[in-house]
């Protein structure tokens, strides 16, 4: 069986992603171009150069037990001994070198599989709950939903060119075990008038600037899934924000246009659909039964180890007779060897047996009960947390600064650390069953920490000019429920020393307490927010360095804590942390200059702080410099050429560049307004990551298309027009400048330019040189780009 | 009126693409005016840049034939191009490198008597020379009919250069009044000359005459650039106009040229 159709014209996509590999190794094609389509196929280079990772879809979390063996089989020819489950429900497969690559996504073909859409701007893996079909206390089976939505979107064109990724996501019930609240486009199960049919959400998401999900709809009949979810592609795929990625997803599409004018342009484009009449999705059915025959023995266990496994991960299904177990899986990696054990062994259980569950588990479904022994001994193979409490099981946490490039801490390590603590606090930890602790390493949300109970975050701390690892503390998320979702909120901060002590103590007292309140959130609510403080202010004095390094040390690490070597990955992580930290030590720096008596000591003081002014915000622009002069050339290339920056501050960076410090003193009160000038440039900054001056640029530019069209209309003449359509780069540049320099200041030129990289470049380098882009439209292949001569 | 051929436009593409040289700074290339005394070690860089460049007339000094051991450093002029006037020489190659160019030549040495005559058509002299006579000539020069010049010379591994912007910035002889004695100083053919040296300072002062062209960037005025290639050290000492210097001075005593005698050393050049 497979899970979902593969489309026809994939091969040929697979031909096309070969032949593009085959020209980056000839070296006909550059790195760029290859990773724009190499994304999109789920395929990402990892953090070791020229090694690859593959994300295959799995919507719903559902792979065969064959295609389960087959991923292993196919990991163990092309990549590592590893896989990995994610809390999209998907598996991947890791350390694939370039030459792998296309025969790993063939061998994935062969068995009904597919990573396109794993990664870019695309749809992404469509969730499902993960007991979707056999909970007890369901409103229907989502899975055929979530199968069905898959197979027609990824037949559809327009799925892998979207502005930004679109997640989409079922749940099947109020709980919202899938977190449809939070995704890009949720729906969630619901009966009206005795028909199927969803609540729906949109424009949630998390990452940096966190939103749960908008109510779409009160209700849609099941038969309108389709329809809803085209309509708000649709919607995103015309509107949303392609230039920025950082303002791309779908809520700030929302944000921009505000509730009523996005629910507007909405309900015409699903108006649109609707009159198109499309056929509504082909659900199959997911039978959840007990096979008819089984080939193996009951076995027999009586242990108490096997009754508390019972107790910590079996449930029992909606089917009478039948049973559920998890299988808490250690940051989601499974071993090769041991998956496709696992998936020989969950064969016995039919074809739709296996689910991989957001908190990165696999789900083994459709045991009767006398088979739950042949179950238990078969988990013990396959995990090492098969006898420890639920709590640690589901915990989640992403991949940290050990192996993320964006990571600030070291996530994974401190689970480490706190499940060793806490196994050994002599606390009841089943009591906490149901509890979610979430880990990330940094502000990005991997760790799912804004979906925790109990969740941190990577932030950097310092004492004494001295930094060491710590984390936020966030408490509280509301997932499901009747009065829609929340997220988890900051409340304190704590050492990553401490982390462990923290929860194991907060955890003791909260067991003590808890049955006097009917929920976590009760407990927040009334004393348990204090609890957190209080232990934290307990922890708050950390020791200086020389009285204690361990607290300058991350979990597993062997090296002190810094910063150095992260990188700039694909989003903005840590990134506010990074720029925050550069600005406080310009702060103290500043202080220090004031008490300074040495020439020497001041210059050096000078040079930092100059040196920190040019660092802190070239983050921003994805520039990471490795040494001094690369800071400062690229701050002069990319702030005072780019005329963020005053061009007088050009002579006091040179100076600082000569390595002649001892002049800085001379010039200590230019050195001075240059950090400010950053400064003051810093909190111009937006969200995303853009300036004042930018923002006013791209408001002109954009804006609905209506208002922007009556501008064109009335004000926006141009005086010439020149069409460079045809024209490559920097040719069309250069004409575009001759154009310019021929015109007054204030006339408008409107030129036609190619897609791809002339609207790119053109535009951007324009604009860089001081002239106002008010405009660019596409126009079919082409674009017309609208230029006031400002200089 | 801006005329730019689709030819020109591609050939100075990558100068217009540059916010700080655009079409505009472009043309001032173009309508400029660079002298070039000497075409050796330093002014043959010079002059095949500054052509390349499209700088409008380009005028090339110099009184002596290709001798074979010029080649070694002096890369405007080719083995063919033996016993040809280097000022032939290099007018054949700028021409081919860029028939937009007009170029001037002047097969003859400078003096007191012909300099000012010959720097006066110009916007910005370039200082190619391998003598100190000359180059207090120039510099004398340069100072009384207001050009703004580039100083040059090289020495083994390493080179020095100046930028004077005559009323403006220090001339040459503010740090150093007079010429040092006969013979203390080495000419190249005495002390021999790491051939990219010329290279390296020739093309410094070439881009000192664009920047002066498009008035962009600042100048090296009141400071003298040194490097030593052995090391690739490369150093920026302040300097002064003074206001009792000789020259330019408030109480000027130089106040008309004079030849300097100088035995240049005795070896062919």
């Amino acid at each position: 069986m497979n899970v979902y159709q593969i489309p026809e014209t994939l091969p040929k996509e697979i031909d096309h992603l070969e032949n593009l590999i085959r020209k980056f190794r000839q070296g006909t094609l550059n790195e760029t171009e290859l990773k724009a389509n190499r994304v999109p196929f789920g395929v990402y280079e990892q953090r070791q150069k020229g090694t690859y990772m593959v994300r295959v879809r799995c919507p719903g979390g559902i792979i065969t037990p064959q295609q389960l063996e087959a991923v292993a089989e196919i990991s163990g020819k092309f990549g590592s001994k590893n896989l990995h489950i994610t809390t999209r429900q998907e598996i991947q497969i890791h350390d694939v070198d370039l030459n792998g690559i296309i025969s790993v996504i063939r061998s994935l073909y062969d068995v009904g599989l597919s990573s396109r859409g794993g990664g870019g701007n695309t749809i992404r893996n469509i969730m499902a709950s993960w007991d979707s079909g056999i909970a007890r206390g369901e409103i229907f089976d989502v899975t055929p939903y979530a199968v069905a939505l898959t197979e027609r979107f990824i037949a559809e064109s327009d799925s892998w060119t979207l502005p930004r990724k679109f997640k989409i996501s079922f749940s099947n019930s109020k709980q919202d075990n899938a977190f449809a609240a939070v995704n890009d486009l949720g729906f969630i199960a619901e009966i009206r008038d005795g028909k199927p049919g969803f609540r729906v959400y949109v424009a949630g998401g998390m990452g940096r600037s966190p939103q749960v999900g908008q109510l779409l709809h009160d209700f849609i009949p099941d038969d309108e899934v389709y329809a809803v979810a085209r309509a708000v592609k649709v919607l995103f795929d015309k509107y949303g924000n392609r230039k920025n990625r950082h303002t791309a997803r779908l809520r700030f599409l929302w944000q921009k246009l505000g509730r009523e004018k996005f629910i507007r342009l909405y309900q015409k484009e699903f108006a649109g659909v609707k009159n198109r009449k499309l056929p509504p999705l082909k659900l199959k059915k997911f039978e959840n039964r007990a096979r008819d025959r089984f080939d193996i023995l009951p076995a027999a266990e009586n242990t108490p180890e096997f009754e508390l496994w019972k107790k910590r991960y079996v449930r029992s299904q909606k089917q009478a007779g039948l049973y559920a177990v998890i299988i808490p899986i250690q940051l989601g990696i499974l071993g090769i060897s041991e998956a496709s054990d696992f998936a020989e062994f969950a064969e016995h259980f039919g074809e739709n047996a296996i689910r991989f569950t957001p908190q990165q588990n696999i789900s083994l479904r459709n045991i009767p009960e006398e088979y739950l022994g042949n179950v238990y001994r078969n988990v013990r193979r396959v995990t090492r947390l098969a006898d420890q409490p639920l709590l640690l099981g589901n915990t989640i946490v992403c991949a940290g600064a050990s192996t993320c490039q964006l990571g600030i801490c070291r996530s994974r390590d401190a689970l480490t650390a706190l499940t060793k603590k806490l196994t050994g606090a002599g606390i009841d930890l089943d009591s906490f069953a149901d509890m979610k602790v979430n880990i990330s390493g940094c502000s990005n949300a991997c760790g799912q920490h804004f979906l925790a109970d109990l969740g941190f975050y990577g932030k950097v701390g310092r004492k004494n000019h001295i930094s060491y690892p710590a984390y936020n503390i966030v408490v509280g998320a509301k997932i499901g429920g009747e009065e829609g979702a929340s997220l988890a909120e900051k409340i304190d901060e704590i050492s990553a020393r401490n982390l462990p002590e923290f929860v194991a103590e907060f955890l003791a007292g909260y067991g003590e307490k808890k049955d006097r309140y009917d929920s976590f959130t009760s407990f927040l609510q009334n004393g348990g927010a204090e609890d957190v403080r209080s232990i934290c202010q307990r922890y708050r004095p950390i020791p200086d360095f020389d009285e204690d390094k361990n607290y300058y040390f991350d979990w597993g690490a062997r090296e002190v804590f810094s910063l150095a070597g992260r990188g700039q990955g694909e989003c903005s992580a840590g990134l506010f942390d990074l720029i925050e930290m550069d600005l406080s030590e310009i702060t103290e720096l500043k202080k220090q200059l004031g008490e300074a008596a040495e020439e020497e000591n001041r210059a050096k003081i000078l040079y930092r702080i100059m040196l920190l002014a040019s660092r802190m915000l070239l983050i921003t622009r994805g520039i990471e410099a490795s040494s001094d002069d690369e800071v400062f050339d690229a701050f002069t290339r990319h702030f005072i050429q780019a005329k963020l920056i005053d061009s007088r501050f050009g002579s006091v960076i040179e100076t600082a560049k000569s390595g002649r410090r001892a002049r800085l003193t001379a010039i200590q009160e230019e050195a001075l307004a240059l950090a400010e000038a950053v400064e003051a440039l810093y909190h111009s900054m937006d969200d995303s990551l853009r300036f004042n001056t930018e923002i006013k640029e791209e408001k002109e530019e954009r804006g609905d298309e209506a208002t922007s069209a009556e501008k064109a209309e009335k004000a926006e003449k141009p005086h010439l027009i020149r069409d460079y359509r045809g024209v490559s780069c920097p040719m069309n540049f250069v004409k575009t400048k001759l154009d310019l320099s021929m015109m007054q200041k204030d006339q408008i030129l409107e030129v036609l330019l190619d897609d791809g990289s002339p609207i790119e470049n053109v535009p951007r380098s324009v604009a860089n040189e001081g002239h106002e882009v008010l405009q660019q439209k596409r126009i079919g292949q082409y674009w017309s780009v609208l230029i006031r001569k400002k200089v | 009126m801006i005329s730019f051929t689709d030819q020109q436009l591609e050939r100075y593409s990558r100068h217009i693409i540059l916010n700080n040289v655009g079409i505009e700074g472009q043309l001032k290339i173009m309508q400029g005016k660079v002298l070039i005394i000497g075409v050796g070690g330093l002014g043959s860089p010079a002059a095949l840049y500054l052509a390349a460049a499209g700088v409008g007339t380009i005028g090339i000094v110099d009184a002596d034939k290709v001798d074979l051991s010029n080649l070694q450093r002096q890369i405007i002029h080719f083995t063919s191009d033996l016993q040809k006037t280097k000022t032939q020489s290099a007018f054949e190659k700028m021409k081919a490198l860029n028939p937009d160019v007009h170029v001037n030549t002047y097969h003859l040495r400078v003096t007191a008597e012909n300099i000012r005559e010959i720097i006066r058509d110009y916007d910005f002299v370039i200082d190619g020379t391998d003598n100190f006579p000359a180059k207090f000539l120039i510099n004398d020069a340069c100072v009384m009919e207001g050009i703004p010049f580039s100083h040059g010379g090289i020495l083994r591994f390493s080179g020095q250069t100046m930028t004077v912007v005559p009323a403006e910035s220090a001339c040459y002889r503010c740090s150093f009044p007079e010429p040092p004695p006969k013979n203390a100083v080495p000419t190249c053919a005495e002390a021999g000359i790491l051939g990219v040296v010329a290279g390296m300072l020739g093309t410094i002062q070439a881009a000192e005459a664009l920047k002066y062209l498009i008035k962009q960037g600042s100048l090296l005025t009141n400071a003298l650039l040194t490097f030593d290639a052995l090391k690739m050290d490369f150093r920026k000492v302040a300097l002064r106009k003074r206001a009792d210097c000789p020259l330019c001075g408030e109480n000027p005593t130089i106040l008309r040229l004079e030849d300097i005698e100088q035995a240049v050393c005795e070896l062919k050049r």
